[in-house]
């Protein structure tokens, strides 16, 4: 039946033309959208993942509570306190570093992990000087567990050594300092006099707020500067399967007093923003699939009114009720292939296009948007013109499988 | 052969019976023609043997099995492998060429390969050979039925039934049409029931059964 359905879209060519053009233009609709929104979606990500991770293990926050302090030191005696005491109750610290060692280093979901001591600090060079969040970390596993290294515009990530105080800048800040790659700076944390670290790499996330503010060092130096050798303030994680983040987390945060936090639980906002991306790509996709189902829909009900005889003498020579429904859904899906494939095609040459042109922001040293080009993104749009086709096409089909000749013969 | 015991076939509501308890039977080889004057039931006679429809009373029985005991697949593959229909319309299908229409009951089996040189032959004997890519938009009324013909032939059927299939034809084409009836008749011993009111074609036949008002008239 398959000859025959395509003669019969052959023979009604601009209808058949029409209705490709259609499906073919949600396809591409939805490969372009989803390209660009994922393509943004897996920038912002990376930036995400490298300023957390997968899952991010830390300290508890224990703020003081003036109840406990009152029934620690003033039993049984009214107390109207003149300051309430307020505050965390001590640095935040991990419980059990070395409890998390050993389970992330058996644990079959995790790839890599990396214990780090966040820090405010503050950068001086001759007269400038800039707030950074300090992030001591072992370079060797914070290059594992995340894309940090394809952000560097100067020098390595790979650069920070143990007892070298070398330092990654973001650019933001190396502008603000006005220093640049192998000229020294001097960090201090306020508990602690100032240290000369050396510029070994600097890096841009694109992300105005962390080049402005992020720096890295090795952590054995940082502990140092901040006077508390052998603190980890959290574990970055890094998992085989991003998509089970929550679940280990949930895991995790079962069996110990320590955050346990994934990445979506981290950036809620985000993920909300991605939601609602999502949900506009597939009401907009839908919206123009369920269009083009209906041309379908509509061309082959009027291909079937008109190829009445047809059909009767198709069923009078042999061709079963099946035959007839292979002949229209056929149809359909031929349409929808055809399409779908045209439709992927040109959604690839426009992602294409797109990724060439130039925005404000520069995104990995580019100011090209990025696409993603993510085979699911084809996959899905190829199955769902097929599915719109499909089910637009078996209406039909039924209705003329259902014909007997003898009701088309009597009534022609 | 087929045998027809008492059938009945009434339309609409009321019911408004159109054929009143025919009795007759058809022998194998033979060339029947069904007459009668228009509304008499003749088209309704030959649909109902052909199975394409099935009576409101009485049985049919094809080689001894009553048709209305067939199966869906069954009787796909009956109307398939032994019954060729002629009808007054060709029923082309246009997007088709001729040979590819004659084709369609071979790739129906996927036998199309198979049958080629055979609906090649059956063109020539026809004489439409020439027109064999040509599509039935750019053949006359002639040549339209000849193919048509040469589509219910095919598979060289036992039964072919043919529903005033000169009707729509000039009196040389009706003429050559009738005496490839007759020949496929003679030499592929295939049983023929044409439905005509022509009493001219209907002498051509070894017997008529001449209908009045939906009954046999003797």
């Amino acid at each position: 039946m398959f000859f025959l359905s395509w003669r019969q879209l052959l023979s009604r060519k601009w209808q058949t033309l029409l209705i490709l053009l259609g499906i073919s233009f949600g396809t591409l609709l939805f490969v372009s959208i989803s390209g660009v929104q994922l393509g943004m979606r897996t920038f912002m990500g990376e930036q995400l993942l490298n300023n957390t991770a997968h899952v991010l293990i830390s300290g508890a926050e224990r703020i003081i509570d003036p109840d406990e302090i009152k029934a620690a030191f003033y039993p049984n005696t009214f107390v109207k306190w003149i300051t309430t005491p307020t505050g965390l109750r001590e640095e935040v610290r991990l419980e059990n570093y070395a409890g998390w060692y050993q389970r992330l280093s058996r644990d079959p979901d995790v790839v890599d992990f990396s214990p780090r001591l966040s820090t405010q600090a503050i950068a001086i060079n001759g007269k400038f000087n800039a707030a950074l969040r300090l992030i001591g970390t072992i370079p060797e596993k914070h290059i594992r567990i995340t894309t940090i290294e394809k952000n560097m515009i100067a020098g390595s990530f790979a650069a920070l050594e143990k007892g070298n105080n070398g330092i990654v800048i973001g650019s933001g800040v190396a502008r603000n300092l006005g220093t640049k790659l192998d000229q020294y700076i001097q960090l201090g944390t306020g508990q602690s006099e100032q240290k000369p670290f050396k510029v070994v790499g600097v890096l841009h996330l694109g992300n105005k707020e962390l080049d402005d503010s992020l720096a890295f060092a090795e952590l054995n130096d940082v502990q140092v500067l901040a006077r508390s050798p052998g603190r980890v303030s959290e574990i970055a994680v890094a998992l085989f399967d991003i998509d089970k983040s929550a679940d280990v987390a949930n895991r995790w945060k079962v069996i110990s007093k320590d955050k346990v936090q994934d990445w979506q639980d981290a950036n809620q906002l985000f993920m909300e923003i991605i939601r609602v991306q999502d949900f506009t790509r597939y009401f907009i996709t839908t919206a123009i699939l369920i269009v083009a189902a209906f041309g379908v829909y509509n061309v082959l009900s009027i291909m079937i009114n008109q190829k009445r005889r047809e059909i009767a003498i198709l069923r009078a020579i042999g061709y079963a009720p099946k035959r007839i429904l292979e002949l229209i859904l056929y149809q359909g899906l031929l349409l929808g292939w055809t399409g779908g494939i045209l439709g992927i095609f040109m959604g690839y040459l426009l992602c294409l296009l797109i990724g060439t042109l130039e925005f404000g922001i520069e995104i990995h040293g580019s100011k090209h948007l990025p696409v993603s080009y993510d085979w699911k993104i084809y996959a899905t749009a190829l199955l769902s013109a097929n599915l719109a086709a499909f089910i637009a096409s078996y209406i039909p089909a039924h209705h003329a499988s259902r014909l007997t000749p003898i009701d088309i013969i009597r009534s022609e | 052969m087929i045998e027809c015991f008492d059938v009945i076939k009434e339309f609409g509501k009321p019911p408004q019976r159109v054929l009143h308890g025919l009795t007759f039977k058809i022998d194998r080889g033979e060339f029947v023609s069904i007459s009668g004057r228009s509304g008499s039931g003749k088209s309704t006679l030959l649909y109902l043997i052909s199975t394409l429809d099935i009576p409101s009373a009485g049985s049919i029985l094809i080689n001894g099995k009553d048709i209305t005991t067939f199966g869906v697949n069954e009787l796909h593959s009956f109307r398939n492998h032994f019954v060729g229909f002629i009808f007054q319309f060709h029923y082309l299908l246009p997007e088709l060429t001729a040979l590819e229409n004659i084709l369609l009951p071979a790739r129906n089996l996927g036998l199309q390969a198979h049958y080629q040189k055979v609906a090649e032959n059956l063109m020539d004997e026809l004489g439409v050979l020439k027109q064999l890519h040509k599509l039935p938009s750019q053949l006359s009324g002639g040549e339209q039925q000849r193919v048509a013909i040469a589509r219910a032939l095919l598979l060289e059927p036992k039964y072919i039934f043919a529903d005033e299939p000169t009707g729509n034809l000039d009196t040389a084409n009706a003429r050559l049409v009738m005496s490839i009836l007759q020949r496929v008749n003679k030499e592929k011993k295939s049983t023929i029931c044409l439905v005509t009111h022509d009493p001219g074609y209907s002498s051509l036949a070894n017997r008529e059964i001449l209908l009045v008002d939906g009954r046999i008239k003797t």
